[in-house]
């Protein structure tokens, strides 16, 4: 569409000479009123031309844009895919979806005017064929080898294309570190050192931005060569032909001027091989990420393999509504640095308090209980199934896992706990309380990375957010570890009532939270405990010490 | 057209945005300073335009040849000329294209990295204003924009401004009645210019706000994706970002809307101007006053104008864009830290403690504008030195902020935060809640205290903290690679790591903001110690929801609502039966 325009337009632009051709030679035999009509087809010509370009350059940059919005979005479906194994640090990702798309789209929006060119080109080659078979077959082979050599020329251009992207992808990533720790960078008065590492990185992404530039600016000289050679070698035989009597001198004018005017599409032409090898080394980056093994498999994906090996044929199909009210969670797999096994079981209806006093292996089981990995050794078992057998979606949503350091998102408050029936969530969390001195309660809004609401406020908002989902599990870890005593052991009295009867897995070390679980399971090196808070601590030094401090 | 509306979330508090004036200097005052380079660019860029006019003269030799029915020979002169005359030019392009390059990219660079030395030392507020989207946006996107818009609007501009030179003079030479004539399409051009230039200045800001927008949303996921993965938030978060990224493509197709009417307004004031001249020499022609040939001249010359005007015109064009890109850049470089007010010792309690304790002296303090309800209020506290004071009160009590506040992240609404009379900085260091592990290795990230440190020195404050035994037993040890992308730690060892980059730093005041809540066990006794061992011999804030850490402080503040409520020792505090003595039943309540 933008390419037909496009072409409109430049036939346009061909026929304003034609048109102010006519109406002076009118002007010429008839006096000032036989340039009337002329004036008037002139201004028709300048609407069509006009019109063409506004429409043109309309479509191509939605296609340009479009292109780069499609590409953005692949960069998120891969990053926010459920079986994970997303390596690249968030500023990275933040480049593929900035700069790369849109280097991908820029090459999208300018193949319009490029088609159009090709299109010009071909016209004029075959009036020149018209004019003159010599002079169009030397013409023809004459552009195919400076647009093979251009084209030649610019793939060359792609590596370094690449390692251009590959340097501010770093710098980018340093800088959303900065800023990330902004906080603690200025509490121990480290800016400088920040900013001198931003400058080490900025200078090595523009080292590789000035090497690229250097070689733009050599295909730059070549695409004046090639121009030029296209320009002599018209003139060159044209003349040639024509001082011979085998060229009319009406044909040689117009075979010049053709050539004259079609400098511009061949420019077009020439310059759309940088742009590709650009856009190409844009999406080889981003292939990377999009082909990038999954860190689980992901049974819902057919045919996906998992980096293990492990197809996805004998997942079961359960369905949505799939009821774990009933089902027990069997743990017995290896943890932590040494792979030390740990085996408990979560009975279902209960509230389970599990304390490891190893911090690294604690960490490790809501992790697999999320499926952010899977264990080494050993399996996690839901009502007697293995979790790595069950879709990714259903086991998640049956079994939820509050993570430690879960993130709130840019949006507001109501966006962040979901919709449905959470002011009773907010309530056992006493997350109320925090949204009630927030300036616009539920439609604050909250933004990444700012710390519009402190610690506790956010660890309170993000078990909220986790209790409003009512999963048939659910798995919390040290939820609150940022909050007050007294509001804590608020928090615990309302845990306990709102999770009642329904099968809950804390991770935890906090006595306030242990001490109204129905069960706490205590792992050491020695192995695992199945008892109570109260009989633990009466009866194990090992539990008092890592519980009560 | 749809009106250029600020969207809501656009109307939040962002970054600072530099006026046109500051701008303007800052690109002046860049090519003032590498005037020898920019000669030479712009003269390789002269060259270029002025060897891409030999082609039309050397076909006019061959076609005068021609009319003199001259041998083949004739065209070997021309083209020779032609061939050397492209020759020249391609040399001339690729020095235009080298030195355009050394002009604009250093010259980017050195801005970007001035912004982000600039955006860590502002005040935390401000600096964390628009979220990390909005500074990252500026430093990547903003940065982008420039560098295409200031190497593209370069050359065109010259080689375009070079063949507007040309065909003025030529139309002139014809007859200078038809450059009359030429006229009245300037002053349309100009109007034009400045509609363009009014209109669409407000969508390209706004265009960039929108892509600081797509930027948070984006950093938002891919920050948390453990979190998006867990609670199945993947469809969500797409479709954030497929809004925030269709906003900005929004702008983007509105601001080439804008672009399309201008040139199609340019083309109607070509159409007058050619209109004028085809109608003076129709009656120019028709008088006798001039030939056939002159007219036809004439008006191709007006025909050839119109491009080099259109490209002239949109440079302007490029320079909006770069300039709401630079405006945005600037805004943060040159923002005016808010000047630290001298301090003035309001009470007496504050001038008679000239000496070196820290002294908080009725410190108030608001995140949003002045109105809204304040974090802290008329807080007074006073850390001697080696003395160590606990801050406690329930979460949201404004104890973050206090601590931001001594530490000098924040610049206090009202009253100062003191050592001796003088500012804090550089003497008070602070622990933030949130521990924050930078990417590279252990030993990286506790030089950021120190740079200068050397591995006796780094294993030597790992032991004093007791973090030595479990970093040793990370792979690489010191040298093992945390933060994102690393090797994963705990967060109890985060804060560990963040209590010995205190000992590097070795400040006379520390603030601890809840510097052992991470993580509660093996971890955890060690944090304990390694707090001890932060803030031995030290005066200390310290802010901590596990009360046995705060049992010992020479003085408990509690705090409710941003005000202090209680104060005095564990002691007097349980005896006096109020908020901390109920702090404390919670607390203890599982823990004897």
């Amino acid at each position: 569409m933008a390419c037909l325009l496009y072409s409109s337009h430049q036939l346009g632009e061909s026929l304003v000479p034609v048109v102010v051709g006519a109406a002076i030679a009118a002007a010429a035999d008839g006096g000032p009123a036989r340039t009337a009509p002329w004036l008037a087809v002139l201004a028709a010509d300048f609407a069509l031309l006009s019109l063409s370009f506004r429409f043109g350059a309309r479509a191509s940059q939605r296609a340009k844009q479009y292109a780069a919005h499609e590409v953005r979005m692949l960069v998120v479906d891969r990053a926010v895919r459920p079986g994970g194994g997303v390596e690249p640090p968030p500023g990275a990702l933040l480049t593929l979806a900035g700069s790369d798309a849109a280097r991908i789209g820029a090459f999208a929006g300018i193949c319009a005017s490029g088609l159009a060119a090709a299109v010009a080109l071909v016209v004029a080659t075959a009036l020149l064929m018209w004019f003159s078979p010599v002079l169009g077959a030397v013409v023809l082979v004459c552009v195919t080898v400076l647009l093979l050599a251009i084209s030649k020329a610019s793939d060359r251009l792609r590596a370094g294309y690449r390692g251009e992207q590959q340097g501010s992808a770093d710098a980018a990533t340093l800088a959303e570190d900065i800023v990330r720790g902004l906080r603690v960078l200025r509490g121990i008065g480290a800016e400088r050192a920040a900013a001198d590492a931003y400058t080490a990185a900025s200078r090595s992404a523009l080292n590789a931005a000035a090497r690229t530039a250097r070689m733009e600016s050599s295909l730059a000289g070549l695409r004046t060569l090639a121009t030029g050679t296209y320009l002599m070698v018209i003139a060159g035989v044209g003349g040639w032909l024509a001082l011979g009597g085998r060229l009319s001198l009406g044909h040689l004018v117009s075979a010049l001027g053709l050539a004259q005017f079609l400098t511009g599409s061949l420019q077009t032409l020439f310059g759309l091989g940088p742009a590709r090898a650009r856009a190409i080394a844009s999406a080889e980056r981003v292939l990377e990420l999009v082909r990038a093994p999954v860190g689980v498999i992901e049974p819902q994906v057919p045919g996906l393999e998992a980096p293990d090996g492990r197809d996805a044929s004998n997942v079961s199909d359960v369905s949505d509504v799939f009821d774990a009210s009933d089902a027990d969670l069997q743990f017995r797999a290896a943890v932590g640095r040494s792979g030390t096994a740990l085996d408990f079981t979560v009975q279902p209806g209960r509230i389970t308090g599990l304390v490891v006093d190893d911090t690294r292996a604690a960490a490790d089981v809501p992790a697999l209980l999320a499926r952010e990995y899977d264990p080494v050794r050993g399996e996690v078992r839901l009502g007697g199934r293995a979790l790595r057998d069950y879709d990714l979606d259903t086991l998640r949503s049956t079994v939820l896992v509050a993570l430690h350091d879960a993130a709130l998102f840019p949006g507001t408050v109501r966006d962040n706990l979901g919709a449905h029936g959470s002011a009773d969530a907010a309530r056992t969390a006493t997350a109320d309380q925090v949204i009630s001195t927030l300036s616009e309660g539920w439609d604050t809004v909250l933004s990444e990375g700012t710390r519009s609401v402190s610690g506790g406020q956010r660890q309170r908002l993000a078990l909220a957010r986790a209790l409003a989902a009512r999963p048939a599990v659910l798995v919390l870890h040290d939820p609150t570890t940022a909050v007050d005593s007294a509001t804590e052991a608020v928090i615990a009295d309302n845990l306990r009532r709102y999770r009642e009867n329904q099968t809950t897995l804390i991770v935890t070390t906090s006595p306030t939270l242990l001490s109204r679980c129905d069960r706490v399971v205590f792992c050491d090196s020695r192995g695992a405990v199945d008892s109570t808070h109260d009989e633990l601590v009466a009866s194990l030094d090992a539990y008092r010490a890592v519980v009560v401090r | 057209m749809a009106p250029v509306t600020a969207p809501a979330a656009a109307t939040a508090r962002l970054l600072p945005v530099a006026d046109n004036r500051h701008c303007l200097a800052w690109a002046t005052g860049h090519a003032r300073r590498r005037p020898g380079l920019l000669a030479a660019a712009l003269g390789a860029m002269v060259v270029t335009a002025a060897m891409g006019l030999a082609a039309p003269l050397a076909t006019g030799e061959i076609v005068q040849a021609l009319v003199e029915r001259r041998g083949r020979g004739a065209a070997v002169g021309p083209v020779i000329g032609l061939a050397l005359a492209v020759l020249v030019g391609a040399l001339a392009a690729r020095t235009a294209g080298r030195l355009s390059a050394r002009l604009v990219l250093p010259a980017v660079a050195e801005l970007r990295e001035d912004v982000l030395a600039a955006a860590v030392a502002l005040p935390v507020d401000v600096a964390e204003a628009g979220g990390s989207g909005d500074l990252i946006s500026r430093v990547c996107n903003d940065v982008d924009q420039i560098t295409e818009a200031a190497q593209e609007s370069l050359a065109d501009f010259t080689s375009a401004a070079l063949a507007v030179c040309a065909a003025f003079i030529g139309l002139a030479a014809l007859d200078w009645r038809f450059l009359l004539a030429a006229l009245p399409a300037v002053p349309i051009q100009l109007w034009t210019l400045r509609w363009y230039l009014r209109s669409s200045r407000p969508v390209y800001a706004a265009g960039r706000i929108a892509e600081g927008r797509r930027t948070e949303s984006l950093l938002g996921t891919f920050a948390a994706l453990p979190t998006v993965r867990a609670l199945r938030l993947g469809p969500a978060r797409r479709a954030a970002a497929a809004r925030s990224s269709l906003d900005a493509v929004s702008y983007e197709i509105q601001a080439t809307r804008l672009a399309t009417r201008f040139y199609g307004r340019l083309n109607g004031a070509e159409l007058i101007g050619l209109g004028t001249i085809l109608a003076t020499a129709a009656v120019l022609i028709h008088d006798g006053g001039t030939t056939v040939g002159a007219a036809t001249s004439a008006a191709l010359f007006f025909v050839g104008l119109f491009n080099p005007i259109n490209t002239v015109l949109g440079v302007f064009d490029d320079l909006q864009q770069a300039g709401a890109g630079i405006a945005r850049l600037l805004g943060v470089r040159d923002h005016e830290a808010v000047p630290v007010p001298v301090p003035v010792p309001r009470s007496d309690r504050a001038a008679a403690a000239a000496d070196s304790s820290l002294i908080i002296d009725e410190v108030s303090f608001r995140y949003g504008p002045p109105g809204t309800q304040e974090a802290v209020s008329g807080i007074s506290i006073d850390v001697a030195p080696g003395r160590h004071v606990a801050v406690v009160g329930v979460s949201g009590s404004g104890k973050s902020t206090l601590a931001g506040l001594a530490a000098g992240l924040y610049t206090p609404g009202s009253g100062s935060v003191t050592i001796g009379g003088a500012p804090v900085a550089g003497r008070v260091a602070l622990i933030a809640q949130q521990p924050h592990l930078f990417a590279g290795t252990v030993a990286d990230n506790l030089r950021l205290a120190a740079p200068e440190a050397d591995d006796a020195r780094i294993s030597a404050v790992l032991a004093t903290t007791g973090a030595l035994s479990w970093v040793s037993a990370l792979p690489q040890g010191t040298e093992t690679l945390i933060g994102a992308g690393g090797h994963p730690l705990t967060g109890g060892q985060a804060q560990h790591l963040a209590l010995a980059r205190l000992l590097l730093l070795d400040p006379p005041f520390v603030i601890l903001d809840e510097a052992t809540a991470e993580g509660g066990s093996d971890a955890a006794r060690s944090l304990d110690e390694a707090a001890r061992a932060a803030t031995r011999d030290r005066g200390a804030l310290i802010i901590a929801h596990r009360l046995s850490q705060v049992v010992a402080a020479a003085q408990i503040v509690v705090l409710a609502d941003g005000r202090v409520v209680e104060r005095g020792t564990h002691d007097e505090l349980l005896a006096a039966d109020g908020h901390y003595a109920h702090l404390w039943l919670a607390w203890s309540r599982h823990r004897s």
